[in-house]
């Protein structure tokens, strides 16, 4: 029971005026991710064999390593904002969303760094 | 019986009780006034029946063609059949103009003309140069006029923080001493009863078109104003006569706008004639309502009805053209879809003329101060007490409204009636005590109808009184149809104690609802049924096959119908104002009403 | 937030069953029904309708069913055609104006009716709208300008600019979209859902209004705008055929350029 007004509890903590940039980037990195995902995806269908030899051969070229790390961190991030909102979405409890929030940032600069760790020191290996 | 409901007061300068037009516009306009105002309404405001008015708002801005209040004024009198005041409609055909151009700085979305001005459309009955040309002065919003000005309105009561009390159901009138000092009202969401005092009380609460079988109103249409001032013991002020629109959709009874045959719509009989050329050789399609719904009774008796049992009328709108109808009349040709099955772009759409407006009601002056006839004077004020929209009789439409006046209507005596409480309200004055028993008898009366458990069910006694005033009180009446309606109707009335009803909660009760609207919808078909007896002459809305002509001598007034607690009618009479209110416009003398 | 089951005191069962009297063109309506009186739980009661005797509509049906089967049930009515918004509910899983929805439609298959979904119920089909209209006021839905008009002159629009609002001014806040979002049934404490967006954008798009800036900076949020989805099924549901997901994307594509993009 709460003595509230109506739109005490609409209006809650009001604009955060910002929300433009979330939406944006994922829009952006969706557009990001269709050039890079179908050049990885035919580069790797074109290669003799999907193995070990054959990827580490193909990423000898840094525009193939480049590109394929561009994809990695897009999809990386892409996925991080999507869990974003999920997360905002289906989660009610605000501690448990504050936990899982911060999760999904950490997860997110690891897989990067290991994402950029991996491609360098095949092309530099 | 006090003690068994508990009641919660509120103490407000003013009550507007019903949020459609009128009330709305009343309720924006005290709160802009710094007058504390509650509105109490038993649908959501934007649920109003106002809602579904769709040709328009007549003003005589003159944005397509000369034009001038005057004839404004002059057609409305010639409308009215010579029953309206003419003060009262000299004011409003003034306050047109300002009131119009106040709802589009408001932000209502009206339609436009190529200089960026409001769209103004033909209607029936309006003329330039005193009946001479065809006037273009009804404003429209498309053929969606009344939901955009109700909503615009709602809006501008949410900007200027208005009180709301929505989905509470009004009870009674709480008078003393001849004064009015509050309503009881029922709030439906949690089942708790309120009083809500002020020093003004303005009654909002529209017509009762569903005293009738087939009308175009609302389920929600039943007058509870009117009632509640006849329970009070005041009268209701020409309640014979009820304006029948001539397109009513043959079966459903959904409206079909006269803006339809302002953009050049027309009917025909079973021969495909255009018959309106017969009746009325000037305005034809566009004569006022009373007389083109008159005219297709009469194709109809005659035999030149049209579909299988040859009892309707065809409105043709094909001719028009699909860009005519999308930008003019989207609405209606959505609703002759839903409602006939027809493609107004190829077919014409089945009418059938059918219960619309209620010309009579309470009796006020131009401020919307409601009146009553006391000793000789025929305007004695009752203190507290004020009535604007459909629910008043001020009089503007006299015995016969024209299309696109209501709209008008609502806003100008909506406007007026803020005017004038503003005037007389001090505001945060001290409310008086009210009586021990004050709120003693509407309570036994909810309580009964609460508890009523007798033979007949709400719904089957409604029933019986709509098609005693379908087939009784209709466009063509005659002496011996009214008395026979008389005592039919008082037969009904008197089963009213045998209901039953079978939800005794009090949250969302709508079984009770029904009941009491029901109660309320009584009251007034029995006053409308004696006053169309009584009237023994034609004029406007009120057609007496007995007494064909107008009787200026004798019936140049008002009717007062009074419901004494025994249930009879009584009457008394109020004279026509024919005077104006200023000498910028000249009265205008009775003469034969043709088209 | 999201709940995928209902609560216990709000699990169904099943309830009466009242058989038609007489008549041969039977269908069956099977109703929800809560009552805020007893304590029970809700139920759905079955009602055999003659629709030789009956109206077109589904609303017809429900009229029928109250006045001469059971007086009891509950729904909101007034205009009956479709122009008010009042009788808004859930038709055999579509949330829809039962005034303007023809019973023919179903073909004789039963017909279920519920109230709006995910709102709370007051009874029977009434559902609780208040929250919805506070964030109608939130959004200051009315006009908002500094310069003054002239106070006999109407303020000028032009045809084109009056076009813009086609499609936005005509939605009756029936509030069948607002509780067909998946967005709004989990978030609808804070997302402003589709209609009051539509609405928000009717006084964006309206070229006498000079607030655009203000009402902007006021709906760029991540969760009063951003929660939408384009699910689109408020576009579907839309009892007038009016299209608030794409009223939305109108705003969010305002708010791009205010970004300068």
């Amino acid at each position: 029971m709460s003595y509230q007004s109506d739109i005490a509890k609409v209006k809650g903590l009001g604009s955060v005026k910002h929300g433009f940039g979330h939406w944006w980037m994922q829009r952006l990195t969706a557009v990001l991710l269709v050039p890079t995902g179908l050049f990885v995806l035919i580069s790797f269908m074109k290669l003799d064999g999907l193995t070990a030899a054959t990827v580490v051969s193909w990423m000898q070229s840094p525009i193939n390593s480049i590109l394929l790390l561009l994809f990695l961190l897009t999809a990386t991030y892409h996925g991080a904002l999507g869990l974003q909102v999920v997360v905002e979405d289906y989660v009610g409890s605000h501690a448990f969303q504050l936990v899982l929030q911060y999760l999904i940032k950490i997860i997110m600069i690891l897989l990067m760094m290991v994402n950029t760790y991996s491609v360098s020191s095949v092309l530099f290996g | 019986m006090t003690k068994a409901y508990k009641i919660t007061e509120h103490k407000f300068d003013a009550i507007v009780v019903g949020a459609g037009g009128a009330g709305l516009r009343a309720t924006m306009g005290l709160a802009t006034k710094g007058i504390s105002t509650a509105c109490i309404t038993k649908v959501f405001p934007t649920r109003s029946h106002t809602v579904a008015a769709q040709g328009g708002m007549s003003a005589s801005l003159g944005n397509m063609g000369e034009d001038n209040w005057r004839w404004h004024m002059y057609d409305t009198v010639k409308g009215s059949d010579w029953l309206g005041d003419q003060d009262a409609i000299e004011y409003m055909c003034r306050e047109a103009v300002p009131s119009v151009i106040e709802l589009e700085h408001y932000g209502v979305p009206f339609s436009r003309t190529e200089e960026g001005k409001i769209y103004q459309r033909p209607f029936g009955g309006m003329t330039t140069n005193f009946g001479e040309g065809t006037a273009q002065r009804t404003c429209a919003a498309a053929d969606r006029t009344g939901h955009a000005i109700l909503h615009t309105l709602y809006q501008q009561s949410l900007k200027h923080d208005a009180s709301f009390f929505i989905e509470y159901f009004a009870i009674d009138l709480v008078m003393e001493n001849g004064e009015c000092k509050g309503v009881l009202a029922w709030n439906l969401a949690d089942g708790s009863l309120h009083l809500f005092r002020g020093h003004s009380v303005i009654l909002a609460t529209g017509g009762y078109g569903r005293a009738y079988f087939s009308c175009t109103s609302a389920h929600t249409c039943t007058g509870d104003g009117n009632a509640m001032v006849l329970r009070a013991g005041l009268p209701l002020q020409d309640m014979e006569f009820v304006q029948f629109h001539p397109t009513g959709i043959y079966g459903a009874g959904c409206l079909i706008t006269e803006g339809v045959r302002g953009e050049g719509g027309f009917l025909t009989n079973s021969k495909g004639e255009r018959f309106m050329e017969r009746y009325a050789p000037n305005a034809k399609d566009l004569a006022s309502r009373d007389v083109v719904s008159r005219s297709m009774t009469i194709e109809i008796r005659e035999g030149r009805g049209v579909g299988a049992e040859a009892d309707h009328i065809h409105l043709h709108l094909e001719h028009l053209g699909a860009d005519v109808i999308n930008k003019r009349l989207p609405g209606i040709a959505e609703s002759a879809e839903i409602f006939a099955g027809v493609d107004v772009a190829k077919e014409p759409i089945p009418v059938l003329p059918t219960v619309h407006y209620n010309m009579g009601g309470i009796p006020t002056n131009y401020h919307g101060e409601v009146v009553n006839k006391v000793g000789d004077n025929p305007d004695q004020v009752v203190p507290g007490l004020f009535a604007i929209g459909e629910a008043a009789c001020v009089s503007v439409h006299g015995a016969n409204r024209l299309g696109s006046n209501s709209l008008l209507d609502l806003i100008v005596f909506g406007r007026a009636v803020a005017n004038r409480c503003a005037e007389i309200i001090k505001p945060g004055a001290k409310h008086s005590e009210l009586a021990k028993d004050a709120l003693d008898k509407s309570l036994a009366d909810l309580d009964s109808a609460r508890y009523a458990d007798g033979e007949i069910k709400t719904a089957e006694l409604r029933l019986e009184m709509q098609k005693v005033m379908q087939n009784n009180a209709a466009v063509f009446r005659t002496g011996e149809v009214l008395q026979e309606g008389c005592e039919k109707i008082t037969a009904t009335a008197a089963k009213l104690p045998d209901v039953k009803v079978a939800d005794r909660s009090m949250v969302w009760n709508t079984d009770l609802v029904e009941t009491l609207e029901l109660r309320n919808l009584m009251s007034q078909a029995k006053v409308t049924m004696f006053s169309a007896e009584n009237r023994k002459e034609s004029r406007g809305a009120h057609a007496r096959e007995d007494f064909p002509d107008r009787n200026d001598d004798q019936w140049m007034k008002h009717t007062l119908a009074y419901l004494g607690d025994d249930g009879k009618v009584a009457f008394d009479y109020r004279p026509v104002h024919m005077n104006t209110l200023t000498d910028e416009c000249e009265v205008i003398p009775p003469k034969p009403r043709v088209y | 937030m999201a709940e995928f089951k209902l609560p216990k005191n709000s699990r169904i069962n099943k309830g009466k069953h009242h058989k038609a009297n007489g008549g041969s063109n039977l269908t069956t309506f099977k109703v929800y029904r809560w009552s805020p009186d007893d304590g029970e739980n809700p139920r759905t009661d079955t009602y055999e309708v003659d629709l030789d005797s009956c109206g077109p509509m589904v609303l017809d049906a429900l009229i029928k069913i109250k006045d001469e089967m059971d007086s009891t049930l509950t729904f909101r009515r007034s205009c009956r055609e479709g122009i008010c918004g009042s009788c808004a509910m859930n038709i055999n899983g579509t949330n829809t104006l039962a005034c303007t929805s023809s019973i023919k439609q179903f073909k004789g298959k039963e017909i279920a009716i519920y109230p709006l979904p995910h709102m709370e119920v007051i009874k029977d089909l009434v559902p609780d709208l208040t929250h919805f209209y506070a964030q109608y006021a939130s959004i200051k839905p009315w006009m908002q300008t500094d310069s003054v008009p002239l106070p006999d002159k109407e303020r000028l629009q032009s045809i084109e600019d009056r076009e813009k609002l086609d499609g936005l001014y005509e939605c009756i806040l029936c509030a069948c979209c607002q509780t067909s979002c998946p967005s709004y049934w989990w978030n609808g404490d804070r997302y402003l859902g589709p209609a009051v967006l539509l609405q928000s954008y009717r006084w964006l798009a309206d070229s006498r209004d000079e607030y655009t800036g203000e009402r902007l900076e006021e709906l760029e949020d991540p969760f009063k705008l951003y929660r939408c989805h384009t699910i689109m099924n408020c576009a579907n549901t839309c009892p007038k055929g009016l299209n608030p997901g794409k009223a939305i994307g109108e705003i969010k594509k305002m708010i791009t350029q205010r970004h300068a993009l």
